[in-house]
């Protein structure tokens, strides 16, 4: 035995030995907690200091601490000094002896006291502090008891090794992506450890279980893709673009590395949920099997289990690094001045939060006022006012025109007429959450306008709750989408909030009936924060982990009564036809297909016409009944717009998804198992 | 190394009748049955097995003989629930043969070892013990037994997909007892074996039989199946062509072999052929000296290598795994006992669902836990136990001296 392999055995007996594992939790334990404890005495102390300065910025106190502050640089509080020497001269008080900003002058105050050790990204959140910390400390001590630690200093050295050479090199961004690769793989290693000890049961579901996940690490196939992800997923954070606001970047990379992700494990999921089924019926190891005493159902629900926990490992290890990376970009540094300052706002307050969205209310006709139109409409068209035929059909299109042009009149603005703006108020109710958060909503408006000039930007006006004082001038572009943040003080008791919009924009007079501003149904909303981005980014990677569950079955399904290839192609048809059903939906309604009464005898071709749209209307139909809820569900969207996922959404989809429709597949599977003969017949003919 | 097992036909029959006598459970019962492929179209396109009837009592073991494409394999698959009848009756443990419950009772070895290249040996039995429910204790001391009994011990982390086919079908008979089946069904269990292994196989498959369990042995070996057999049918284009004992199938009613030491006197002979031809009107047809079978004559030379200790890169099969024999050791048996109770009473409520309501059916219930017939069952073992020379006299005897030198050797 060569001597790396015997001290490689030496080190595997040692780690087996319980008084061993003792030890080295200890050593670990204690590596993990003193410096948490120290990280966390440290951060606490800050956090007192910053309270400290910042309530006596704003107390009585504050004219006496500004001279001292422009005289020396320094303030003293309780004992302490607070400061830097550069700040002599500093001056935090306005002309009216008011303090200007108080935040930043806490900050600029404590910065000095901030530990350079610590990262900024860490120093955030206390909680954030803890929860790294109990993590830390549950992945070394799971380890160790399971026998990895080998395989722990295996990772950690070659991570060490290629961070101080590639460094050395100058290749910083090589640096990072090895280290994070030997901590993602090292990661997924230990996960599917933890998942091979829980399945330990002498249980049939858990035993199946058990040999997807050593079926998994141990072809070929589920190594290519998880290579693929532990290579792409370090390499994303290089390839962002570091002069473009922060805020794209944090989206950019959001967007990125869930999807990348997502997709990944979606082709390791039908590859491996097709190949564990059919290979396994093919090359006859399924005999082996379903002559002990496991029911087909036990079989096929040990295979999903087996691969839903791989997606588990995947959405977890792919996830946290993800999540970490985040807290890391979003202090990273912005561009000077106020453009800097928005776009950390932007960073902080719509992308990497939990917001819901307000819309206007609109109003709508009466059924009898639909009614009336429609009359007058069929009145006034003298060749369909005779066509009683005609009447029939044409009543129900007209019925949604009529609405749908009310509505429409509800969100256009008239131009300007000699200086004379147009405005019209919208109204938004059931905002009591937003005002007792108490935090700034978000005013998100896309308009359009009908103008002839070449203007590349255009003016508006709002004002809220016809208080004169709260106008304000914007300027929009046709067709982007902006924002404006709203105090929460503005919404009134009852948690209503109107706002007026102005057209600002007056056309030549020559073009008369231009100048119009319009907008989509959800062209202008209300867009407030309720939660925060850490709870918001797990129910979005539950969610996708539902949506895999679902592929997950799908493809056992498929590969009951299928061959590979065709397993794997009809699951694929059928989760892209997922994917795409909002879209289909969408186009659903600009689809018409003739009528009968469009048929003319002898035009063959007419009928040919009508019989295929009628089919194809009806398959698309189905597709949007059957797959729209998992369509609908973009999680990865959702949190890149910092948009809200609600637990009750996470829970619905769970029951429909997880639970109603794998279930049903899977029990669909069974019965096609139950009714396939798995012996085939191989005597002579 | 185990001794060869010397059949005796005399004792053999004496186990069959007390078997016959205490139990006359099917566990394998058919009737017409057949088996029809079909084409994409519902063609007809083989009747592998046209309307057979035969059955399988507790303790028998049975062998199904036939050139390929009789329609053993079929049967087989049948009875497992691999394929679904086209006609007749079929079942197994008094149930239909798709009930996942009696597979419990059941171990497979089919004609080509289906495993997972992906697992070593340990792995391989230690994930179907899973599936049948057993403890990891009784799992792990089993899969031990196992890989030394069919000589795997050495390569138990080697994975089965390096393996040869004689160690694919060691694995695979490894597997096929992990369970302690009642029921075995073993599918050309030798092909692929050395003679020594062979002879391992045809002893072990006896000695089950003496602990009451059933056997159904599928071959075309004609040598393997008359060795053993307590029953045979041959089969040939899917029909029973004959069936019976290895006795009523084979003696030769019209002729008398009688055999005595060398006879040195020429003399002799011509005395016996005088007085056949006074008292029985018949003469000698041969006089010849017997001769062993090449088996018996190989598996000697082999035995005589061993003792002189001459190397070999062969496997080295041991000694049948102890829970085979009934002999578990210390707390694992005690786990067994434990685990048995419940057992006991797991196993008789499947065999309470598997029982119709037939009056005889509660005999066959109350014979399971009966003390008795555990007794008789271990009397059986111990008297008829010839093969190790170790085998000790009861059970909790041998245990309790084998669990002292486990616990001095460790």
């Amino acid at each position: 035995m060569n001597p790396i392999k015997a001290v490689h055995h030496k080190l595997q007996l040692w780690q087996g030995k319980t008084s061993s594992r003792i030890v080295l939790s200890s050593i670990l334990f204690l590596a993990v907690v003193v410096p948490l404890i120290f990280i966390l005495v440290r951060t606490s102390t800050l956090y007192q200091d910053r309270e400290l300065i910042f309530n006596a910025l704003v107390g009585s106190e504050q004219t006496v601490l500004a001279d001292e502050l422009f005289e020396t640089g320094f303030i003293s509080l309780d004992g302490k000094s607070f400061g830097d020497i550069r700040l002599k001269g500093y001056k935090i008080l306005d002309e009216d002896n008011r303090i200007i900003n108080p935040v930043d002058a806490t900050s600029l105050l404590i910065s000095s006291a901030v530990p350079r050790e610590i990262p900024a990204w860490l120093l955030r959140d206390p909680g954030l502090i803890w929860t790294l910390g109990l993590v830390l400390l549950a992945w070394c001590l799971i380890s160790v008891w399971l026998g990895l630690f080998v395989t722990f200093l295996y990772s950690l050295s070659i991570g060490i090794f290629s961070w101080f050479f590639f460094r050395a090199c100058g290749l910083h961004g090589l640096a990072l992506v090895i280290v994070g690769m030997c901590a993602l793989g090292y990661s997924y290693h230990l996960l599917l450890q933890c998942f091979r000890y829980l399945y330990q049961s002498p249980r049939p579901v858990a035993a199946i279980s058990r040999g997807v996940l050593v079926e998994a690490t141990r072809t070929k196939m589920s190594l290519a893709f998880l290579a693929l992800l532990l290579v792409v997923l370090p390499v994303i954070p290089i390839m962002l673009d570091s002069d473009s606001p922060l805020r794209h970047q944090v989206q950019t990379m959001l967007s990125r590395s869930l999807g990348v992700t997502f997709t990944i494990a979606a082709f390791l999921t039908v590859f491996l949920g097709c190949a564990t089924v059919a290979f396994e019926m093919r090359d006859r190891q399924i005999w082996q099997v379903l002559t002990k005493p496991v029911s087909r159902f036990s079989y096929l629900a040990g295979k999903w289990l087996g691969i839903v926990s791989l997606n588990f490992v995947i959405l977890i290890i792919a996830g946290l690094s993800v999540f970490m990376y985040m807290q890391y970009l979003r202090t990273a540094p912005v561009s000077e001045g106020l453009q800097g300052d928005f776009d950390r706002f932007a960073v902080e307050e719509e992308v990497l939060t939990a917001r819901v969205e307000s819309l206007p209310m609109f109003e709508s006709l009466s059924s009898e006022q639909i009614a009336a139109r429609v009359e007058q409409i069929i009145e006034a068209d003298t060749e369909i006012r005779n066509e009683s035929h005609l009447q029939i059909q044409l009543r129900q299109k007209l019925r949604e025109e009529v609405q749908d042009q009310f509505l429409a009149q509800q969100r256009s603005i008239p131009a300007m007429v000699d200086g004379q703006p147009r405005a019209q108020t919208y109204t938004f109710t059931n905002l009591q959450d937003a005002k007792s958060t108490g935090g700034s909503l978000t005013f998100s408006y896309r308009f359009y306008i009908g103008a002839v000039d070449d203007l590349e930007t255009y003016k508006a006006g709002f004002e809220y709750n016809g208080d004169f004082n709260t106008r304000h001038p914007v300027t929009y572009v046709p067709g982007m989408t902006h924002v404006s943040v709203i105090p929460s003080n503005y919404i009134t008791e009852g948690g209503e909030l109107k706002i007026t919009v102005f057209n600002l924009f007056e056309p030549n007079p020559q073009y008369q009936y231009k100048g119009g501003m319009s907008f989509d149904k959800d062209g202008i909303k209300l867009l407030y924060k309720v939660g925060n981005f850490e709870s918001n980014f797990f129910r979005a990677i539950l969610l996708l982990l539902i949506k895999l569950g679902f592929l997950a079955a799908l493809a056992i399904a498929a590969s009951t009564f299928l061959s590979f290839p065709v397993a794997c192609l009809v699951t694929f048809t059928v989760f892209a036809s997922a994917a795409m059903s909002p879209y289909l939906s969408q186009s659903l309604q600009y689809y018409f297909p003739p009528s009968t009464a469009d048929l003319e005898a002898g035009e063959i071709s007419l009928y040919i016409q009508w019989f295929f749209e009628h089919i194809v209307h009806a398959i698309a139909t189905a597709i949007v009944f059957c797959l729209d809820a998992f369509g609908s569900q973009r999680p990865t969207d959702q949190l890149v717009n910092g948009m809200l996922i609600t637990w009750g959404s996470v829970l619905n989809s769970f029951f429909k998804i997880g639970i109603l429709w794998s279930g049903g597949i899977l029990l669909i599977g069974t019965f096609i198992l139950g009714k396939r003969q798995l012996a085939i017949y191989s005597g002579k003919g | 190394m185990a001794e060869p097992f010397k059949a005796d036909n005399r004792k053999r029959e004496q186990i069959r009748m007390s078997q016959r006598t205490n139990t006359n459970e099917l566990i394998i019962d058919a009737v017409g049955l057949t088996k029809i492929f079909k084409d994409f179209w519902m063609r007809t396109k083989a009747t592998a097995v046209d309307g057979i009837t035969f059955n399988i009592q507790k303790g028998e073991l049975f062998g199904l003989l036939g050139p390929n494409g009789s329609g053993k394999s079929t049967t087989i698959k049948l009875i497992l629930g691999l394929l679904n009848t086209t006609r007749g009756r079929l079942t197994v443990f008094g149930r239909e043969p798709h009930d996942v419950a009696v597979k419990r009772f059941i171990g497979f070895l089919p004609e080509e070892s289906y495993l997972y290249p992906y697992l070593n040996s340990t792995e391989t039995l230690d994930y179907y013990g899973r599936l049948y429910g057993i403890g990891r204790k009784i799992r792990k001391r089993r899969s031990e037994e196992l890989l030394e009994m069919v000589g795997l011990s050495q390569v138990a982390h080697r994975q089965v997909g390096e393996f040869s086919k004689g160690m694919m079908r060691r694995i695979g008979l490894a597997q096929a007892l992990i369970n302690d089946p009642e029921l075995l069904i073993l599918d050309e269990p030798t092909s692929g074996l050395d003679p020594i292994g062979t002879r391992q196989v045809k002893d072990l498959l006896v000695e089950l039989k003496n602990r009451g369990k059933t056997i159904l042995l599928s071959s075309h070996l004609l040598s393997d199946v008359e060795d053993v057999c307590d029953r045979m049918a041959i089969l040939y284009g899917g029909k029973i062509h004959a069936e019976g004992t290895a006795d009523e199938l084979l003696v030769d009613s019209d002729h008398t072999l009688i055999r005595m030491p060398r006879i040195r006197n020429d003399g002799t002979i011509s005395q016996i052929e005088s007085i056949l031809a006074q008292n029985e009107g018949t003469s000698i047809e041969s006089v010849e000296q017997p001769r062993q079978n090449l088996e018996s004559f190989f598996i000697n030379i082999v035995e005589s290598a061993r003792e002189q200790r001459i190397a070999t890169s062969g496997a080295h099969t041991g000694d049948t795994a102890p829970f085979l024999k009934g002999n578990e050791e210390g707390e694992v048996l005690i786990d067994k006992l434990i685990d048995n109770d419940s057992q006991v009473q797991n196993a008789q409520e499947v065999l309470k669902k598997l029982q119709s309501t037939e009056t005889e059916d509660v005999q066959v219930l109350d014979d399971l836990v009966n003390s008795e017939e555990t007794t008789a069952r271990a009397t059986e073992a111990s008297t008829e136990q010839i093969v190790s020379t170790d085998a000790d006299s009861t059970i909790i005897d041998s245990l309790l001296s084998d669990n002292d030198d486990k616990d001095s050797q460790e």
